[in-house]
């Protein structure tokens, strides 16, 4: 059973001492919140854990920046 | 004389009170309710706009038809914020033609150009560069026009190598055709105009997927923003700026006093640099490191402590120019309404050389992460992740930074046979393929440290290492083929006494 995107967000934020208070639009990278390294830990999660394959041409890497977007994205691969 | 006016240690105590006051008062303005709501009216909107432009002038750091063109945009959008998009376009439209090319070559070279076409056939400078400009909007509208139109198909999907191929093809055309021919000249106008876009119209191009509203025209017209800067997009695109977007007059007098704070730092900061020259260049008359470089490379070089100097002085003096050009471009941004995040933060307490990428300069390092690691990241090597981030960072820093240099400086390749002109490239090879070694290896590591690993391994041990690498790196950027690899490495020796 895997966790809900916004737990593994909530992690990963908690991990680097950052403020785990995130609303479902919230920028998470763009905003600085996270870093580019932090995105590959996270996109090997949503590999992992989600089984989503985001080598697709038609992915858009903006689509990983708000826990909304993200839970949208694992809903369609569902 | 009283004892209490020679008594002067409480009386400097004060005082110095007084000023960590209005430092604090300062730094914190735009938390001030009462300065927010002053920075909302009128007179507010129009001193804190003065306040820019007069940091800006001062820093001397624009020219003054950019200065002009900045300053009545950004006073113009100030009036009529409904028409921001189209102010803002129509202003980059103006500083295109104005500027076209981002690095002198280029104008040398269609110069030169205009002078070798036959007689009758002759263009001047300025018709080939307005041609040019013409050229590379029209393609621009046509590119991101059809992109918009079939977002299915292959080459929308994949729009960054798209572009860099119709890039390849405008260079292979001009190499192809006659030296003297009005063709060339058109065509190695285009090619620099295009160049000078490219990294901007691949934004807009990638945007186009994420379904931002912004209508293609309008990116179309956006390639080279009228607040100037070098090929790397601060701000990236509409898309990008959008998100930063100020949603109320509240957030926007916010919005404009970080920027007037940050156009005020960065004229501070240009004091600084002058001071450094002033003491480095003028009182201890210590060469730049590229001058002590090509002064070792002719055999003549100077002392060991003067060329420790000057790399050292080179290191910091670089993150203040740096640091100086972002933080206006970031404060004229933000006058425009968009709170986005600085280009260079405190780069010297990065403890990790990827984390002093992040500091340094960040739309760089997002550049090359969105639109070379990103890629490689999602595509190779899914099973083994120390390789996958050791190839994604080879492709970004490495490749990427390559990539970025080379395709900017590519006119050399119109004077100079194929070979010739390769060569000029060795220390840019040499420098990006030890720049992505040694964020691999950093990221390898992993390990970061921590407070509880004591002072020295905490606070000072990772701040040297990261100053080392990029003070020693500093060696090897070059561009300009201006003393060889081999004369790099030997002046990087020589420091050391070998």
């Amino acid at each position: 059973m895997s966790r809900a995107i916004q737990s593994v967000i909530v992690d990963m934020l908690q991990e680097r001492d950052k403020p785990a208070d995130i609303a479902p639009n919230d920028a998470i990278f763009t905003s600085g919140l996270l870093d580019s390294l932090a995105a590959t830990e996270l996109i090997m999660t949503l590999e992992g854990e989600f089984g989503l394959d985001l080598a697709d041409a038609d992915f858009d890497i903006s689509q990983l920046d708000t826990i909304s977007s993200l839970e949208a994205l694992v809903g369609k691969a569902a | 004389m009283t004892v209490a006016d020679t008594h002067i240690g409480p009386r400097d105590g004060r005082a110095f009170a007084g000023v960590r006051r209005w430092r604090q008062a300062w730094l914190t303005i735009d938390q001030n309710a009462g300065a927010q709501n002053w920075a909302a009216s009128g007179f507010g909107k129009l001193a804190v706009h003065m306040v820019v432009v007069l940091a800006m002038a001062l820093s001397f750091q624009f020219s003054t038809a950019a200065l002009v063109l900045i300053s009545l945009t950004l006073f113009a959008i100030a009036l009529m914020p409904a028409w921001r998009i189209p102010l803002m376009v129509g202003s980059s439209l103006f500083y295109l033609f104005l500027r076209p090319f981002r690095i002198d070559g280029w104008a040398e070279l269609v110069s030169a150009k205009a002078g070798l076409m036959p007689v009758g056939a002759a263009l001047s400078q300025h018709a080939l560069q307005f041609g040019g400009v013409f050229v590379v909007v029209a393609l621009s509208v046509l590119f991101l026009g059809r992109q918009r139109l079939h977002p299915e198909m292959t080459w929308a999907k994949r729009p960054v190598l798209s572009l860099m191929t119709i890039w390849a093809l405008l260079l292979l055309a001009a190499l192809a055709v006659p030296a003297s021919s009005m063709a060339s000249a058109m065509l190695w106008s285009v090619v620099g105009v295009f160049i000078s876009c490219f990294w901007f119209l691949a934004y807009a191009a990638v945007d186009q997927k994420s379904k931002d509203p912004t209508p293609a025209l309008a990116r179309a017209g956006f390639l080279r923003p009228f607040w100037g800067g070098s090929a790397t997009p601060i701000g990236k695109s509409f898309g990008y700026l959008n998100k930063f977007d100020a949603e109320n007059d509240q957030e926007l007098a916010i919005t404009r006093l970080k920027g007037m704070k940050l156009a005020v730092w960065a004229l501070i900061l240009t004091g600084a640099v002058r001071l450094v020259d002033m003491l480095v260049a003028d009182a201890m008359v210590i060469p730049t490191l590229h001058s002590a470089v090509l002064a070792h490379a002719a055999g003549n070089g100077f002392a060991n402590v003067t060329n420790w100097t000057s790399l050292i002085a080179n290191y910091f003096t670089d993150l203040l120019v740096i640091a100086i050009w972002g933080h206006f471009i970031v404060a004229i941004i933000r006058m425009v309404g968009y709170r986005i995040p600085r280009n260079t933060r405190n780069p010297l307490a990065a403890r990790t050389l990827a984390d002093f990428w992040n500091r340094y300069f960040y739309y760089f390092k997002e550049l090359l992460v969105d639109f070379f690691f990103y890629p490689a990241f999602l595509r190779y090597f899914k099973k083994n992740p120390k390789l996958r981030i050791a190839f994604a960072t080879f492709c970004a820093a490495g490749l990427g930074n390559f990539l970025y240099h080379f395709t900017r400086e590519t006119y050399v390749f119109a004077a100079l046979p194929i070979t010739e002109a390769l060569v000029i490239f060795q220390s840019a090879v040499f420098y990006s393929l030890a720049l992505a070694a040694g964020l691999i290896i950093s990221q390898w590591r992993g390990a970061k440290p921590k407070p509880e690993h004591g002072f020295l391994r905490y606070e000072v041990l990772p701040r040297l290492n990261v100053f080392a690498f990029f003070c020693f790196l500093k060696i090897f950027d070059d561009i300009t083929g201006e003393g060889t690899l081999a004369e790099r490495a030997s002046f990087a020796l020589s420091l050391f006494g070998l």
